[in-house]
C-alpha cells in the first residue's frame, strides 16, 4: 500500500501521523519505507534516529525525495510492501505527483477555521488527481481528512461534528475518529519512537490504532 | 613415574618417539588450514583475525554466514512483496 500524508497547511501533525502509519504498517511484517518529500526532513531524521537509538524495535527504512516522485515511488513499490510518503505543508510537485501514484491520501487538519479553509484547495487537487488517474486506468485515490490535536472535552465534539459536515460537503472523506492532543504523541517521538513501541500510554496506542484503521481501510471500521 | 626402563638405552630413545606419537591432541582451530579451497589472502586474513581477536576460524565463518543468510532472507522477503496492492491494516 502507498500512503501519502499531505496537506496545504503546516503544523498539523503530518510527520507524526506519517511516522505512526509507517510503524503500524511495518508491524504487518511487510518491509516498509518512509519517504520524506518534505524539505524540512523531519521524518527522515526521525527514521534515522530510530535506526540508531532503537535497533531492536520494528524498523522502517527511509529515503528523502523531492520534485516529481512518481518514478522513484514506482521503483520502491517493487521492493517494499508499504510506502508512506510525508509531503510538506504546501501544494507542491511532490504532493501532486504523489497523489497520482498513492492508494490513500491522509490529510491531517486542526478543527480550526483557517485550517479547514485550506481543505477546499486540497479537495480540488483530489478531484484533478482522480481525473488523471481515471484517464490512466487507475482506481481513484481514497482521500480522508483526520482531525488532529483535538481537545478531550465533551463540548468539543460538537465542533468536530460541524467541521466534519463542512469537510464532507467539499467532497472529502473524514476519519470517524479524531486524534486527541496528547503529550505522549510528542514524547514518543524522542529517539525515533512511536506510541506503538511501548504501552506507556494505552489510550494513545488504542486511539492511533483506531484512527489508522479508519484512514487506511477501504471502508471505515465501526 | 618414568614410562621407560632406565637401563634399556634403546627403549629410552624409542620411548621418546612413542610419547611424541601418543600426543595426538588436535592443534587449535586457528592453526589448521581450512578444509576447502580458499583464496590465500582470505585464508591469511581469517587466520590473522582469529588470532588477533582470540576467536576460532569456524566461529568467525559461522557468524558471517548467519549474518549473510539473515540479509538474504530479508532481501528475498522484499522481492516477494510490492506496494501496489491496495491492502493496509
Amino acid at each position: 500500500m502507498i500512503v501519502l500524508v499531505g496537506s496545504e497547511k503546516g503544523g498539523v501533525g503530518k510527520s507524526m501521523i506519517a511516522a505512526h502509519a509507517a510503524v503500524r504498517l511495518a508491524m504487518t511484517e511487510k518491509p516498509t519505507i518512509l519517504v520524506d518529500a518534505d524539505p524540512q526532513g523531519t521524518s527522515w531524521a526521525w527514521a534515522q534516529s530510530r535506526k540508531h537509538h532503537q535497533p531492536d524495535v520494528v524498523q522502517v527504512d527511509s529515503q528523502q525525495m523531492t520534485g516529481d516522485i512518481r518514478s522513484d515511488i514506482k521503483a520502491l513499490a517493487h521492493l517494499y510492501g508499504h510506502i508512506v510518503i510525508d509531503c510538506g505543508g504546501a501544494d507542491s510537485v511532490a504532493l501532486r505527483s504523489g497523489m497520482v501514484v498513492a492508494n490513500r491520501l491522509v490529510i491531517p487538519s486542526k478543527v480550526a477555521r483557517r485550517d479547514i479553509e485550506t481543505l477546499k484547495h486540497v479537495a480540488g487537487l483530489v478531484v484533478a488527481a482522480n481525473e488523471k488517474r481515471e484517464s490512466d486506468g487507475q482506481s481513484p485515490i481514497l482521500a480522508r481528512v483526520v482531525f488532529n490535536m483535538t481537545r478531550a472535552l465533551p463540548n468539543f465534539w460538537a465542533r468536530i461534528d460541524s467541521a466534519k459536515e463542512v469537510v464532507e460537503s467539499m467532497g472529502l472523506g473524514v476519519s470517524k475518529y479524531p486524534i486527541v492532543d496528547r503529550v505522549s504523541y510528542d514524547d514518543s517521538q524522542y529517539q525515533g519512537g512511536t506510541v506503538f513501541d511501548s504501552n506507556i500510554d494505552p489510550k494513545a496506542y488504542e486511539e492511533m490504532q483506531r484512527v489508522l484503521k479508519a484512514l487506511l481501510r477501504k471502508t471505515q471500521p465501526e | 613415574m618414568a614410562n621407560f626402563d632406565p637401563n634399556d638405552s634403546d627403549d629410552f630413545v624409542r620411548g621418546a618417539e612413542k610419547r611424541a606419537k601418543s600426543n595426538d591432541s588436535k592443534p587449535s582451530d586457528n592453526q589448521v588450514m581450512l578444509n576447502v579451497r580458499v583464496p590465500k589472502r582470505l585464508r591469511d586474513r581469517l587466520k590473522l583475525t582469529a588470532v588477533q581477536h582470540d576467536r576460532t576460524n569456524a566461529s568467525i565463518v559461522e557468524e558471517a554466514l548467519e549474518e549473510w543468510l539473515k540479509n538474504e532472507k530479508k532481501h528475498n522477503k522484499k522481492s516477494r512483496v510490492n506496494a501496489f496492492n491496495d491492502d493496509g491494516l
